[in-house]
């Protein structure tokens, strides 16, 4: 799996190099403006830790990714969005498919034990949720790159109506009314590169 | 942006590293991280250390009241980003001889879920540590649901009352039960004047009209009671005053710590005027003052604004409030 999850983490690099500006424009409108660079600076380390690490088993490569992601991301960020990348260490090969969905499970778990957060909150659990429904769904895994994509966009853009039960956002006059959450989108990007490696 | 630093990404360590070549004397960074603020002459290990991590961006908070008699370390984030688990753990393993440990955690998401993180490791290594959560501000949830309530300037009762306790060597659980009674006697609301500036984004944290306020805004920038026009000091103290009462029962013959903090571009000027009516409103009401705390003490860069903390205090809490410490930027 090391190929597939170095195109995942190396072009999830790509991407947030050249979207984390954006990224911050939107945690402007919802935060302290610095999501993207939060995110450029763990998927920054991601890269470098991976490089590094490349003959280790995958499981431990992304352990030890994780914790520096965490380490130094700090704040809600760090230490929600390393979650995935932790679990992410613990697929099967022989038995791919299940363990996707079971990466998924436990990373929505940790998410809201951790977060202390719940579906249609306006977070990141609104992108990783309708992902493991439609991986529950399609559990043989016979569908398009663009099938998945679709969901990923689709939650993303539902994201805007929500209103933030959850962090800064929660406390804004509109709780981020109209607005994509950042965290959604830096996690529907990260989910879209894992799935364009793998799939 | 207008701010006089080298590199925007290594803004909180440079700080860090003249804030302890200024003030060696009392305050020292761990072996093992420069995030981790100490004091130069550490407890007796009999005695339970109090720690506090936290973002930065707030200065002087929280490394300012690391020191005897006050906090017995600050673990430092990035600017307005809590610092994580594993650096806050590393953090209370530095105590872990000590009779006990109380991380304070003021209530804020990626803090409490990083304080939290800590907690658990700690416990799973045997370490008799505990979380205290710190909630004041009344503008960010109602009555009755007072623990949702986000950190303010108030949690400043809780450092020094605590912090001046656990140096007399009272017990944990003590120390655990008189932090949760100071959090219920205390309330703080507070106001936004201007913006300051994140030295992350080079951007305004929030947007206020030139002759506009916000009442109730936390420090990095959520919404409160709303906005409203800006007036005098004595209506401005007079609306804010009028909801703490409403939110607390205070009684005539109360004696009250009155903390009037500035947001980082607030004068002493004003901040004296500020509390001159305060003083006044309170003592309409026959409400005692004891010794004020005045000044920019818990800021959000150089933002305008103001915040208003009262802790309905006992003897015992009055006595540790002025009992002395080192901590370099602690001023009564």
């Amino acid at each position: 799996m090391h190929s597939a999850y170095k195109k995942w983490i190396l072009n999830s690099y790509d991407k947030i190099n050249s979207d984390y500006i954006e990224l911050d424009k939107l945690d402007q409108l919802v935060g302290d403006g610095d999501h993207g660079s939060t995110i450029y600076k763990g998927i920054t380390i991601a890269k470098q830790l991976y490089l590094n690490n490349l003959t280790s088993p995958l499981d431990e490569t992304m352990a030890i990714i994780s914790k520096q992601m965490r380490i130094e991301m700090g704040g809600a960020s760090g230490i929600l969005m390393s979650i995935f990348f932790d679990e992410s260490g613990k697929i099967d090969k022989s038995n791919l498919n299940s363990s996707i969905i079971d990466i998924f499970e436990k990373s929505i778990d940790k998410i809201m034990k951790r977060g202390k957060v719940k579906a249609g909150d306006k977070s990141i659990l609104d992108i990783y949720i309708p992902v493991l429904n439609f991986l529950k769904k399609n559990s043989d895994f016979q569908f398009k790159k663009n099938e998945i994509n679709e969901i990923l966009s689709l939650s993303l853009a539902k994201t805007k109506e929500m209103q933030a039960q959850v962090g800064r956002a929660k406390f804004l006059e509109n709780r981020g009314l109209g607005f994509i959450d950042p965290g959604a989108k830096s996690t529907e990007i990260i989910l879209r590169e894992y799935f364009g490696s793998l799939l | 942006m207008k701010k006089i630093i080298n590199n925007k990404d290594q803004i909180v360590d440079d700080m860090l590293s003249g804030y302890i070549k200024a003030n060696s004397d009392r305050v020292k960074f761990s072996n093992n991280s420069k995030r981790i603020i100490l004091r130069s002459h550490p407890k007796n290990i009999e005695k339970t250390a109090m720690l506090i991590g936290n973002g930065s961006g707030h200065e002087p908070i929280a490394m300012g009241w690391v020191g005897e008699g006050l906090l017995d370390a600050n673990v430092v984030g990035d600017i307005f980003a809590a610092p994580s688990g594993d650096l806050i753990f590393e953090g209370i393993q530095i105590f872990k001889e000590n009779s006990g440990c109380i991380l304070l955690i003021s209530n804020h998401a990626g803090d409490v879920m990083n304080g939290e993180m800590a907690i658990e490791l700690a416990k799973e290594h045997n370490i008799n540590a505990d979380l205290l959560l710190m909630y004041d501000d009344i503008a960010s949830a109602p009555r009755g649901n007072e623990d949702q309530r986000r950190g303010g300037a108030g949690t400043t009762f809780i450092y020094k009352i605590l912090g001046a306790l656990s140096e007399m060597g009272e017990k944990k659980e003590t120390l655990l039960s008189l932090g949760k009674f100071v959090r219920d006697q205390t309330r703080t609301l507070s106001i936004a004047v201007a913006s300051g500036t994140s030295p992350i984004s080079g951007e305004k944290i929030f947007h206020l009209d030139d002759d506009e306020v916000f009442i109730g805004m936390g420090v990095h920038g959520e919404s409160g009671y709303g906005r409203q026009k800006i007036s005098s000091s004595k209506k401005i103290i007079k609306f804010m005053m009028d909801k703490i009462f409403d939110d607390y029962k205070y009684k005539e013959g109360d004696i009250v710590i009155p903390f009037i903090n500035g947001s980082g571009a607030t004068t002493l000027m004003e901040l004296l005027i500020i509390y001159n009516d305060v003083e006044d409103y309170l003592a309409q009401y026959k409400i005692k003052i004891f010794k004020p705390l005045i000044n920019e003490y818990i800021t959000t860069q150089e933002s305008a604004g103001f915040s208003i903390s009262l802790l309905d205090s006992n003897e015992q809490m009055r006595n540790l409030w002025i009992s002395p410490s080192s901590a370099p930027y602690f001023h009564l």
